[in-house]
């Protein structure tokens, strides 16, 4: 500053210096602050304020002392002497401002926060080299760098911003920007993922948009093995607790932050609302934790953005429209280019899956050839009758083993193949009937209001009877789903009730139980017929394959049928009876009705599911086994009570004493 | 005139704008539907400028689910808003009415979001799934009837004119009590009051199947005979506040009732509930009602009260009182579930425990099994 700076824009109170030189005559930057609050500022922190001051081309240096106690209460302003003294330079060009005698003790997280914050404020320098060239304010250069050091006891500790040393272990840099003739490019660059796609054109022109860059660190967290090395398990669950508190995407105007974008609750971008949910679709997660990002915008006359009054944020006018539609192309490009790669990761993770399948027949092949040649060794140079006669007991034997070691595999493997089908299903079929509920009460007052328009009209009626009893219908099998999926919310195990769970089945499964005219009938042997901890959508799914497979057995009798469901207790087992009046199960097939993909030759029979109906995979009481597996229980058929042609019991061990207590039962 | 209700709902679009015009298709009641503000101080000081012009507030539980038009989403629900109203009211400086506040919402946030303090904000509550084409009229119904009970009580000069009785001698002088308290401090807490613990719970008064199950009677099998033999309790029904929404009958009308027109030697209390229908029909000369039949393993045929899970008409020595976290009030019946029910734990959601008392009768009734 020179003297006349110095007097006009610190000492004069109320001073317009800054409105009437907007830009600093050194660096030709915009200057920051117009309120005059430095100076108060100034003197909150401390009691003493000493200023040196030289410019270039002055030969000595300036020194103001103000100290603040001098402004007692009472005082006459005009007698309180602030005298600027010539002092001899301390350096080639700058100000010093020294603050003496701190009113308050500072620690080094006091610094550090401090640091955070002021480094935060201004536009990080790993942001771009246009601004350099449009002398906007940045920590880039050595004209306005911030550095805190620490002195204790004179040895001087450098204070760091953690924050930047993460970002070049980003997966991804996304990076881009709108020049001044209204054309925006974005690049996408991922070193770990072999991705180079750089200045893809998003759109020729922009109307209103200019001169911005931005550049967004991307991370997929939890993933290591994405960044192929860059980073390892500990680190990344490092940044992913920092993104909890400092990601997200900035915007920096003329150097300096703008208010709330970025913030932790702020989603100006909509990333979290637009891909929260698609997290399982891609594999892509685009919410902001995924992102520390820096939108520059270099806009020295105000004349694209303006800042609200309230400071909260920028005017939404058609430049910012400009720059959310910029950037959300921009995103939407660098998410397909990220895609491709991430999906190939994952797709070579399932063909090792496949290698270890390759391998298996590679082992056996290996053990058949060698055995082969041992065994043939052997008979030919052991001529004794009972040597040959036990080698070849054996050969016999290892190959009816490994036939059979084969076939196993290979119905393992078809079954987790439709394992992986129905699991796939059962998802979209989760997601499908929670968006149905959000229509039912709306369909509902529809139906209502036709009710009442149409109620002169006979046929009108008709017709809305007839829309309420399919919509009651409808609404069963939407209702049941409903149900399973806000147990699968909740994923603890519990002691399950057999009498509660067996009532809601009975419930919501009744309206449709009604219109194929079967009866349903409970009978409880007992009370308090706890399982030891399960999870309810596994008594569900039990229930559920019963009763399709009865609704089945039922109809092939071609009459009205009747279901009952038999609940109670042995010595240290609960157990549930589920018996129909369908066409039976033949005894031969009593044992591997349980078995993955069972069916007849004939296709009237119990379980049979493969041939005709979509929704038969063959797995359905192969899942129910293996749940009661699970719990070490037993699954078999039994003799049915009179009138009723099928019993299928499903024993569990009871919920013990302890149990009961520790979930409060 | 219709009575005014103003819905806030998050679900934007046909759904919530569906629901509205559906509860305004009768004309009791109109509903202007309008999406959250997204600011909190937005929606107060809107609420405070409008509450003038209606006469309820319809409140979603969630409104922070889908942001509004202007792609504000608020941070607050509908328990907020609500409160927020209930103390405004009670604030001297504002003007602000007392009206009813209506919740609606699904099921599984009811269960996960609702607490018993938010519970008592609101005067009744509207389950999404259950709004079927049978229960808006009842809904559109119990809506105006709220109004209109929230504008008698605070115009009625005496609690005869808000109960809708010349004489109170036969009530519980100790339900009296409550109601006087009530008076002087809110509309909202002597209609809650109202509400809650008189016309929802049997004691003074009872509801249908309750009425029913103290005749004796079977109301599905007697069909147009019940229909019949209600008209006779016109003059015991209840009319006072709320009574449009619900109906209920007052007890002391059964009692009279049979002391007048039936003039049998027991009271109905002391005789099966066969004996019962055959009195009157005999006396009233109505044919075709259908005495209701015992429950399984119970005892007595004098029936007094229902199961609270399968609505079975049971006498209450073969009944199992439910525990009652909230307590009882003296003038209040005690709720009972069958001994079926009490076995198979097939609607326990409905009751959750039995009293502590009824154990010993418990175990003795599983040892018989």
């Amino acid at each position: 500053m020179t003297a006349a700076q110095l007097e006009n824009g610190f000492m004069r109170l109320s001073s317009t210096d800054k409105v009437h030189n907007p830009i600093s005559t050194r660096y030709q930057r915009a200057r920051a602050g117009r309120k005059g609050i430095g100076r108060f500022a100034a003197h909150r922190l401390g009691w003493q304020l000493i200023i040196i001051t030289q410019t270039l081309e002055s030969e000595e240096a300036l020194r103001l002392e103000i100290n603040w106690e001098d402004y007692k209460i009472d005082t006459n302003l005009l007698d309180i002497e602030n005298s600027i003294t010539t002092i001899p330079k301390r350096k080639p060009e700058g100000t010093t401002l020294i603050i003496n005698r701190l009113r308050d003790s500072w620690g080094e997280t006091q610094i550090r926060n401090v640091y955070r914050h002021a480094s935060s404020i201004l536009q990080p320098d790993y942001l771009s080299d246009r601004a350099k060239d449009s002398h906007s304010t940045a920590n880039r250069d050595n004209t306005f760098k911030i550095q805190f050091i620490l002195k204790e006891n004179d040895i001087p500790v450098v204070i760091a911003d953690e924050n930047t040393m993460v970002f070049n272990r980003a997966l991804s840099v996304i990076e881009g920007s709108v020049d001044e003739k209204g054309e925006g490019k974005c690049s996408v660059i991922s070193k770990s993922l072999n991705i180079k796609e750089l200045d893809y054109k998003i759109q020729n022109t922009y109307l209103f948009l200019r001169n911005i860059h931005f550049k967004f660190h991307y991370f997929i967290y939890d993933r290591e093995v994405y960044y192929n090395g860059n980073i390892n398990k500990t680190q990344l669950r490092g940044i992913k607790e920092m993104a909890n508190s400092s990601a997200g995407i900035r915007v920096y105007r003329n150097g300096f932050r703008v208010l709330p974008y970025g913030e932790p609750s702020n989603d100006w971008l909509k990333l979290n609302s637009k891909y929260t949910f698609q997290s399982g679709v891609t594999n892509i997660p685009f919410g902001n934790r995924n992102f520390f990002g820096f939108v520059e915008i270099i806009d020295t006359i105000g004349e694209q953005f303006e800042e609200t009054a309230s400071r909260e944020g920028l005017i939404e006018n058609n430049s910012f429209d400009d720059l959310v539609n910029f950037l959300t192309k921009s995103l939407q490009y660098a998410r397909i280019k990220l895609a491709e790669k991430v999906f190939k990761i994952r797709e070579d993770a399932e063909k090792q899956v496949q290698d270890v399948n390759k391998s298996f027949n590679d082992q056996i092949a290996y053990l058949e050839e060698n055995v082969s040649k041992i065994t043939s060794e052997i008979l030919e140079t052991n001529a004794d009758p009972a040597v040959q006669e036990r080698v070849q007991k054996f050969n016999h034997n290892f190959y009816t083993l490994v036939a059979d070691l084969k076939s196993r595999y290979s119905s393992l493997l078809e079954e987790q193949g439709m394992l992986r089908v129905l699991s796939g299903m059962g998802l979209q079929i989760g997601e499908f009937s929670h968006e149905i509920t959000h229509y039912l009460p709306a369909i509902n007052g529809d139906l209502f209001q036709l009710k009442l328009l149409g109620k002169d009209n006979e046929q009108i009626q008709q017709a809305v009877a007839s829309l309420v009893l399919n919509f009651t219908q409808f609404k069963s099998y939407t209702s049941y789903f409903s149900t399973t999926i806000s147990q699968n919310s909740q994923r603890e195990l519990k002691p399950i009730l057999l009498g509660e769970i067996v009532g809601e089945f009975i419930r919501t499964i009744k309206p449709n139980a009604n219109r194929l005219f079967i009866e349903f009938e409970v009978e409880t042997r007992g009370t308090d017929l706890y399982t030891i901890p399960m999870h309810p959508s596994e008594w569900s799914s039990i229930l559920f394959n019963f009763y399709s497979n009865s609704k089945k057995a039922i109809k092939k009798t071609n009459e009205p049928g009747k279901i009952k469901v038999v609940i109670g207790k042995d010595d240290t087992s609960v157990y549930l009876d589920f018996l129909d009046t369908g066409i039976g199960i033949k005894p031969e097939y009593e044992s591997r009705i349980f078995d993955a993909f069972f069916s007849t030759s004939d296709p009237s029979e119990y379980g049979d599911e493969v041939n005709n109906e979509f929704t038969g995979t063959g797995l359905g009481l192969k899942i129910v086994k293996d749940i009661v597996d699970t719990y070490d229980g037993e699954i078999y058929v039994t003799t049915p009570q009179t009138d009723y042609t099928t019993s299928i019991r499903v024993e569990i061990p009871a919920a013990t004493q302890n149990q009961l207590e520790e979930y409060g039962l | 005139m219709a009575f005014k209700y103003l819905y806030i709902d998050d679900n934007n679009g046909s759904s919530a704008e569906s629901t509205s015009k559906s509860l305004n298709a009768t004309g009791e009641i109109s509903v202007d539907y309008v999406p959250p503000k997204g600011i909190w101080e937005d929606e107060i000081s809107n609420l405070e400028k409008v509450i003038p012009d209606y006469q309820g507030l319809l409140l979603d539980l969630r409104l922070d689910e889908i942001p509004n038009p202007t792609k504000l989403k608020s941070r607050y629900s509908g328990t907020s808003v609500a409160q927020e109203i209930r103390t405004l009211i009670k604030n001297p400086e504002k003007s602000v009415k007392d009206l009813p506040i209506v919740l609606i919402s699904s099921q599984i946030n009811l269960e996960n979001f609702l607490d018993s303090t938010g519970k008592d904000l609101f005067d009744y509550f509207i389950q999404r799934e259950e709004l079927t084409i049978d229960e808006y009229p009842i809904v559109i119904t119990r809506l105006s009837s709220l109004s209109k009970g929230y504008e008698l009580i605070a115009h009625s000069k005496t609690v005869n004119e808000l109960i809708g009785l010349d004489s109170l001698d036969f009530l519980d002088s100790r339900l009296l009590d409550v109601i006087s308290e009530k008076r002087n401090q809110s509309i909202h807490l002597l209609a809650g009051f109202i509400l809650k613990s008189l016309i929802l719970k049997s004691g003074p008064l009872l509801n249908e199947r309750v009425l029913a199950a103290r005749l004796g009677i079977d109301i599905t099998k007697s069909g147009g005979a019940w229909a019949k033999l209600l008209e006779q309790f016109d003059e015991f029904k209840y009319n006072g506040v709320f009574a449009e929404g619900w109906n209920r009958w007052w007890m002391l009308g059964v009692l009279k009732f049979w002391k007048e027109k039936i003039q049998y030697k027991n009271t109905p209390r002391d005789v099966p509930a066969s004996i019962r229908v055959k009195q009157i029909e005999e006396k009233l000369g109505i044919a075709g009602l259908v005495a209701a039949e015992k429950a399984k393993y119970c005892t007595s045929e004098n029936f007094w009260t229902i199961c609270c899970a399968t609505q079975v008409p049971i006498d209450t020595s073969d009944g199992f009182i439910i525990a009652n976290p909230e307590g009882y009030y003296p003038w209040q019946d005690f709720v009972y579930i069958c001994p079926e029910e009490a076995l198979s734990q097939l609607n326990i959601k409905k009751w959750k425990r039995i009293s502590a008392s009824e154990n010993i009768r418990l175990e003795a009734l599983k040892a018989k099994q």
